[in-house]
């Protein structure tokens, strides 16, 4: 029991340390190894954090409805937690790329912000994600904030694709899918490889504390009323 | 079953015109949300009928949040709620009867809104009225679809109506860039395929919210 | 290049403070884990203690 117990934690770290190294090197890539675009210059190397903290936020939100409608088939509580840690990291991934999108727009168009379809897009899931979060804070019992959360996240992960395709329809500045050098294709799958590997690890290792947090909470309350 | 829910739609309007203290707020603040539009655009004929799609369906949206918000707040008072649970039917015919007083209640607001709209810009709204109506209908099924929805969520989590809007309005914003579009396109006299793209972007919203509203409802209010 | 080195400082802080949070959440739940034992122990210890004064009270009424 204790040998498997070491055995899982070492394999944890394991983990850990090979997508903190695949990570590392995909940022190291993008600084140094990645080509200098030709019209943007250093700036454009922006890219590869923006398109790997955006692709993680969008997975992240799938991953939150995917965790609330396993709850509201099996009720157990383990996949409101999965919930919960998708949506958290989901939401600061969502927030880093209109930070990492606004800087990159200052340098390459002159402006912080425009309400270009993908911008609306992405402020669109941001508000979904943030109203989640708030709802999640605003209830206290555990079973009736992940029904709710869960009925939440399911509507806002149909909607997403109805926003993107509504926005899309106005004519943007924003670049679909550009054409881009093998090289910088290759730096950039590195760098998204990279990031989705870690902040899974972090989503999983935030899931099984919010686990342990609602277990010790349980016993506490059976402690305090003398129920062994 | 259709008489239940009959009976559903029918206490609702019932106690509505009796009370009268969900629709009169909202069609004042419709009115001036529209009056405060207009008075502040000085613009040429084009450029007006270039905005009044977007203006009239911000209104729609504000002005009704009201009333859609309201959807359960009787039913919370007196213990309405309990009974109405005791009452043989399922949540998702709950939620559908909710649904249509929302829209019968939107479509109340636009009844004013839209003529408003027209006597302050003097846009030819009117000019394709069977047009203008597919799209204000499709628009306020949309938004009470989903408004119902997080309308009954909101009230199980028992918090202000802020809230509502605060989640409503990311949610409906297909609904709201369809509907402006679509009523721009009305205004400027071309009902081309850009307007029946829209007017099919608004039919599938429509038949997706309203399937999982009925779908979703009974976890929202499971006690 | 400013703006790159900036971004990514951002990104790098935005996820350290994270994993920071994560952290000290864990140590407030040892901290909760340790109280715990700790209360366990102590109502163990007492109600050991009732036990054995019962017994001795028992004992001496039998003596008598």
């Amino acid at each position: 029991m204790v040998k498997k117990a070491r055995n899982r934690a070492k394999g944890e770290v394991v983990a850990l340390v090979g997508a903190s190294l695949l990570l590392t090197a995909g940022l190291v890539a993008a600084c140094f190894v990645a080509p200098t675009e030709k019209t943007m210059g250093g700036v454009q190397r922006i890219m590869y954090l923006h398109v790997a903290v955006a692709w993680f936020a969008l997975m992240a939100f799938a991953g939150t409805a995917a965790g609330g409608a396993t709850y509201l088939v099996r009720r157990n509580l383990i996949w409101d937690a999965w919930a919960q840690a998708a949506a958290e990291l989901g939401w600061v991934c969502c927030s880093l790329m209109l930070l990492t999108g606004s800087l990159w727009a200052r340098k390459a168009w002159g402006t912080w912000w425009t309400w270009d379809p993908r911008l609306t897009a992405a402020f669109v899931l941001w508000g979904i994600y943030s109203g989640y979060l708030i709802v999640r804070s605003s209830v206290e019992e555990p079973h009736q904030r992940a029904r709710i959360s869960a009925v939440l996240a399911i509507v806002g992960v149909v909607d997403i694709p109805l926003v993107i395709l509504a926005t899309r329809w106005f004519r943007g500045i924003h670049p679909a899918a550009p054409q881009m050098e093998p090289s910088m294709r290759a730096v950039l799958l590195l760098c998204v490889a990279g990031l989705s590997a870690f902040l899974s690890l972090l989503v999983w290792q935030r899931q099984r504390q919010l686990d342990h947090e609602r277990l010790v909470g349980l016993l506490r309350a059976r402690v305090q009323d003398r129920v062994f | 079953m259709y008489a239940k829910l009959w009976w559903l739609i029918q206490k609702d309007l019932v106690s509505e015109y009796r009370a009268r203290c969900v629709w009169p707020p909202m069609l004042v603040l419709g009115m001036a949300v529209a009056l405060v539009f207009s008075m502040q655009l000085e613009l040429l004929a084009e450029q007006k009928r270039q905005l009044v799609g977007s203006l009239l369906w911000l209104a729609t949206f504000f002005a009704g949040t009201i009333a859609i918000d309201r959807s359960f707040g009787a039913e919370r008072e007196d213990g309405c709620w309990e009974a109405l649970c005791l009452y043989p039917i399922a949540p998702s015919w709950v939620y559908l009867a909710k649904f249509l007083v929302n829209v019968v209640a939107l479509a109340a607001l636009q009844c004013v809104l839209i003529p408003l709209m027209v006597a302050f810009s003097d846009v030819p709204l009117f000019a394709h009225p069977g047009d203008l109506l597919v799209v204000v209908s499709l628009g306020n099924v949309g938004l009470a679809a989903v408004g119902t929805l997080l309308s009954g969520l909101v009230m199980s989590v028992g918090r202000s109506s802020s809230l509502l809007a605060l989640l409503a309005l990311p949610m409906v914003v297909p609904i709201l860039l369809a509907c402006s579009e679509a009523t721009r396109l009305v205004a400027q006299d071309t009902l081309d395929t850009a307007w029946w793209r829209w007017i099919q972007l608004l039919i599938v919203f429509d038949v997706l919210f309203i399937t999982l509203g009925m779908m979703l409802f009974g976890f929202v209010v499971e006690e | 290049m400013e703006t790159f080195v900036t971004a990514y400082l951002v990104v790098w802080f935005s996820l350290m403070l994270y994993m920071l949070r994560m952290g000290l959440k864990q140590r407030e739940l040892a901290q909760q884990i340790d109280e715990l034992l700790r209360q366990l122990r102590s109502d163990r210890l007492a109600a050991d203690d009732l036990a054995e004064k019962e017994d001795e009270a028992h004992a001496r009424a039998q003596a008598a």
